[in-house]
């Protein structure tokens, strides 16, 4: 049963998925690509120099990169399930609803984590050829965050799609903006640089957090509630 | 039903989480709280103080008799600042309380040193360039080494990205020559070449000594630098200027403000008071006569005027209305239970920065669950079966409404737990 859902959600996302890898994996080599060029024509203590201080971020064009990811991954699963009240037939499989709720919704979280696991890995380890270990890891803690806000955005689609009453959505929508903008204190331009370096860890567990709450809507959906 | 009532917390708590977070900062930017502190000169024409007050729109120059200055006025009064305007207008003096005045010295004389909280709390850079201090051209410029101190002194080449390991344990073996305890807590310096030149770094090692640590001739100097005893070094302001006349300024876990003489490494106390490294600002605004140490602590001014020997000449404190006294921070003393931040203007790490101003609080709370409760009571609703609603408002106030609002927890009297509008 569980595998036969699995397969309904591929059979669902597979084009968007490859085209959000594709778009992924491109502006990942591009600022590959845009680091090596520089190695080759600035002095490479410039870059050390910019990287080191946290200031001039190589790969900043990835910021927005995890959201838009989340945001359109979350839309194409679950618009389809809202429209034409599809969902219904899935809540009323032989499973429990909070299973296969929480199974589309991990197939989802799961299918993004590939996608930026293969970015971050392809990110670090390039840019470990030009730094030292240091400013890797400062790298990391810097792209930790907005690929978060990738799967925040994700999970809050998947609650407000589900949820049936339409001002319930609204709040909640607007509580999902907030919570991404918690991912994305940490550079800007022109103003104070903050550093999630000492709490990453609490961003990390907020996921677990806000995760489960598709079951909340799911619940209202079954019962009807308007 | 276990189940649903920890979503339903669960749920609670973000969106309370966030409000808490938004909503008093979408209210302070509606209602902005400015405000303009006294700006504070000394005069050594009428060795006294000048104080500007007012916003920038209507200021008013006065001294501490009461009478007030045109700008005009203001600006042959002050000339050791305001010396660029008054060459302009061929009005400089030549000499002032016997210090002779010249546009080279005056300049070379004005500048300023901060301290803020957001700085000594501040990211550290991931590594830093080792600039070769006495370059044989005519001015510094950027090496390929960059350093950082962990279990020993790592000189990584950025060209190959490898560790120098000649020159690593070179370094490194200097530092324990000197008694320096890996890792270091913290360095201090300016990794630029855009200075006239370089004194390298002032460095905490593990056991709290501190440490200047410079390339010379691509050799390493190490020099331990003597603390009163009981001394904790919390952040170094490094100032290479042409001045020459001190590696720079550093304050203490204990509040204290030092300054660190050239080539003789001694320490000059700078008598300050009123001052919190964690929350205050500092500045040491220095011209060719005086030092002036303004410190600020959110709606306090504290100005000491030192003459040339770090000696107190005068000191001066004034207050305005703190932003929690007005209107606004008043009703936003009623609105606002607590306010969430994950962001603070004292650091540059991003953490939770609850904060709550008062308990006026408690009075709407009890209105808006007052208010909910009659909501419950009109629309004949179960009231027993509401009691989390009833606690989240009154704990948690405008946030709890709104989370509330979400949950709509309430059934009617008698009904299997449908819940409505």
């Amino acid at each position: 049963m569980l595998k036969s859902l699995i397969y309904k959600e591929w059979l669902k996302v597979r084009w968007t998925f490859i085209g959000l890898a594709l778009i992924n994996f491109f502006v990942i080599i591009s600022i590959c690509v845009s680091l090596a060029n520089a190695f080759s024509m600035v002095d490479a203590s410039k870059i050390y120099a910019d990287t080191a201080a946290m200031q001039g971020l190589f790969y900043f064009d990835f910021r927005y990169i995890p959201l838009i990811s989340g945001l359109l991954l979350g839309i194409v699963q679950f618009y389809p399930e809202i429209n034409s009240s599809r969902i219904k037939l899935t809540l009323h499989l032989p499973m429990k609803e909070s299973k296969s709720l929480m199974s589309m919704q991990l197939f989802g979280i799961g299918a993004l984590v590939l996608i930026f696991l293969v970015d971050a890995i392809i990110l670090l380890n390039f840019s470990s050829k030009y730094f030292p270990s240091e400013i890797v890891d400062g790298i990391t803690i810097t792209i930790l965050p907005w690929i978060l806000s990738g799967l925040v955005i994700y999970i809050f689609v998947t609650i407000v799609f589900v949820e049936p009453s339409w001002s319930r959505r609204v709040i909640i929508g607007f509580t999902g903006l907030a919570f991404v903008d918690v991912y994305h204190l940490g550079t800007i331009f022109g103003g104070t640089i903050y550093t999630y370096s000492r709490s990453w860890w609490m961003f990390v567990l907020f996921l677990f957090l806000i995760s489960p709450l598709i079951l909340w809507s799911g619940n209202n959906y079954k019962r009807g509630v308007k | 039903m276990k189940k649903t009532l920890i979503l339903k917390l669960l749920l609670t708590i973000v969106i309370i989480a966030m409000a808490s977070i938004y909503l008093p900062e979408f209210y302070w930017k509606t209602f902005p709280h400015r405000y303009y502190l006294p700006r504070v000169a000394y005069s050594p024409i009428l060795n006294d103080l000048l104080i500007t007050k007012g916003d920038f729109k209507k200021a008013r120059i006065l001294d501490l008799n009461g009478n007030s200055y045109s700008s005009k006025e203001y600006e042959a009064l002050v000339p050791q600042t305001a010396f660029a305007q008054l060459v302009f207008i061929g009005q400089l003096p030549d000499t002032v309380n016997g210090v002779h005045f010249t546009v080279p010295e005056l300049r070379k004389n004005l500048f300023r040193i901060n301290f803020e909280p957001a700085e000594i709390d501040a990211i550290q850079f991931l590594m830093y360039p080792l600039i070769e201090s006495k370059p044989n051209r005519a001015s510094l410029s950027f090496p390929h080494e960059f350093f950082c101190i962990k279990r020993e002194f790592q000189v990584v080449d950025s060209r190959t990205n490898l560790v120098l390991d000649n020159m690593s344990s070179r370094y490194s073996l200097a530092l324990i020559d000197r008694g320096f305890k890996f890792p270091a807590k913290e360095m201090f310096g300016n990794p630029t070449t855009r200075k006239p030149f370089d004194e390298g770094y002032f460095v905490i090692d593990n056991e709290d000594k501190f440490y200047h640590i410079k390339r010379i001739e691509d050799e390493p100097f190490v020099r331990k630098i003597n603390l009163p005893d009981g001394v904790k070094v919390v952040h170094m302001v490094v100032a290479e200027r042409d001045l020459r006349e001190f590696y720079g300024f550093f304050v203490t876990e204990d509040n204290r403000l030092f300054m660190i003489e050239n080539n003789t490494y001694n320490l000059v106390e700078l008598p300050i008071s009123d001052y919190n490294y964690k929350t205050s600002l500092l500045s040491i605004n220095a011209d060719i006569l005086y030092r002036r140490v303004i410190i600020i602590n959110d709606n306090k001014i504290s100005v000491l005027i030192l003459d040339r020997n770090y000696k107190v000449i005068t000191t001066f404190k004034d207050s305005v209305t703190h932003k929690d006294e007005t209107t606004v921070g008043q009703v936003a003393s009623f609105i606002f239970p607590f306010t969430l931040q994950f962001t603070s203007v004292n650091s540059q790490y991003i953490n939770l920065y609850p904060s709550i101003n008062g308990f006026n609080f408690i009075i709407v709370n009890i209105i808006l669950s007052g208010l909910f409760l009659l909501f419950l009571i009109i629309r004949k609703f179960d009231i027993k079966s509401s009691i989390l609603p009833i606690a989240i408002i009154l704990v948690t106030g405008i946030y709890g409404v709104i989370a509330v609002s979400v949950l709509r927890d309430f059934k009617k009297k008698n009904s299997t737990g449908v819940s409505n509008e």
